[in-house]
């Protein structure tokens, strides 16, 4: 999961997600690993079931966490994100690394953050002006 | 390094933050709009003609149209228009505001509408001066350039773009010539690409077959189809701009040798 794999799949638009007014933090439940080759595994938990697959799961003691791997380029974001950072700012250390243009970053990133936030990884806030 | 849009004959220098977010049509008539980080955008209207139009008519009928939107929106608009060397340069404010220019270009026989809108009030005169002195109809002239978002491809004779593909990475621009197709294209994060494979193996995802040649620029693939009474070839370049880490390729299906992709084609 990462931004490579969102690279040649969105058209340049400019994001309908308004990155100038978002911030930007970390879930505090999720643990990250990082591997040697820059990939970055997030785990998360997942929402408790409800029915008889979560009581089995609870009396099991099973803990429902679910992993998510983060590529070279999906973990530079991530480790960007730390406290509260503005979506610009992500921008700027995509363009400035990758050396992409402006409507690049902010293309992957708008789509990369929707994706980490559906997953509950990261929440996105709209700064008040 | 400059960020210049280089389109269906015309040139034009940008804002480092300005990228082009989309175009239509064709060298005789057509449309390209350029956004900034903020709400500022700059559109470009271009049509030939075959009879000078009058600036002062076009503008006018502009001008109506922008009054009639504004009544319909309830605000009120105010216009102005003055002949400068380059054109017949305006300003409207209204609800958002803008500062264009109606330009008759007797070197393409084509009539140019630039804009620069934004919120209200906030249509820098600076930056439109400086957009509009950058502005170049280069018309017939060769090399026919192309340029946008990092890639710049320079032509060795005209030829006719039948489809554009801007995706987040990857930009691909395709023509049509006189007995020849092209292409040409620029891939984003050239050097995360390269630890994974080198330039060859990325070369042959873009041209499978063919003689692979590597030299000081780059990879050429090179092969030739016979067929009864006729010769096709195809070439492909492909290099890897370390400083400005991206991966660009001109490609070429040709029975006239001048489309041969050469080196000086990807600046």
């Amino acid at each position: 999961m990462g931004l490579a794999q969102l690279i040649s799949r969105f058209r340049l638009n400019p994001p309908a997600l308004a990155l100038h007014q978002l911030q930007v933090s970390r879930n505090q439940v999720v643990e990250e690993l990082v591997k040697d080759d820059g990939i970055v595994v997030l785990s998360c938990p997942v929402a408790v079931q409800s029915g008889a697959f979560g009581k089995l799961a609870r009396k099991m003691g099973r803990e429902d966490r679910k992993e998510y791997e983060l590529e070279p380029i999906g973990a530079f974001v991530w480790n960007r994100i730390s406290g509260k950072v503005s979506a610009t700012s992500l921008v700027s250390a995509l363009q400035r690394e990758f050396k992409l243009s402006r409507i690049e970053a902010e293309t992957s990133l708008a789509a990369f953050l929707q994706m980490l936030a559906s997953r509950g990884l990261i929440s996105l806030k709209v700064k008040k002006k | 390094m400059p960020n210049t849009f280089a389109w269906q004959g015309f040139s034009i220098s940008l804002p480092q933050d300005w990228d082009p977010t989309n175009f239509s049509g064709d060298r005789a008539t057509g449309f390209a709009r350029i956004s900034s980080a903020g709400a500022t955008q700059l559109q470009i209207r271009w049509q030939s003609f075959k009879k000078e139009p009058e600036p002062e008519a076009v503008l006018a009928r502009y001008f109506k149209q922008i009054h009639r939107e504004s009544s319909r929106r309830k605000t009120s608009v105010e216009t102005e228009s003055k002949q400068t060397d380059i054109g017949l340069e305006y300003h409207w404010n209204g609800a958002e505001s803008a500062r264009g220019c109606v330009i008759v270009s007797k070197v393409s026989r084509r009539l140019f509408f630039l804009e620069i809108s934004s919120a209200k009030g906030k249509a820098s005169l600076a930056t439109f001066r400086e957009v509009l002195g950058s502005f170049l109809d280069n018309g017939d002239a060769l090399p026919d350039c192309w340029s946008l978002l990092g890639l710049s491809v320079s032509l060795p004779k005209q030829a006719i773009l039948k489809r554009s593909v801007l995706l987040s990475g990857k930009l691909q621009l395709h023509w049509t010539a006189h007995r020849a197709v092209l292409s040409a294209g620029r891939t984003s994060f050239g050097r995360e690409l390269m630890g994974k494979m080198n330039l060859s193996e990325w070369a042959k995802s873009i041209a499978p077959k063919g003689t692979v040649v590597e030299c000081e620029h780059g990879v050429r693939i090179e092969s030739i189809r016979r067929a009864i009474g006729r010769t096709v070839s195809s070439s492909t370049i492909a290099k890897f701009d370390e400083n400005a880490n991206k991966l660009v390729y001109a490609t070429a299906m040709f029975r006239d040798p001048i489309w041969r992709p050469e080196w000086d084609w990807l600046n």
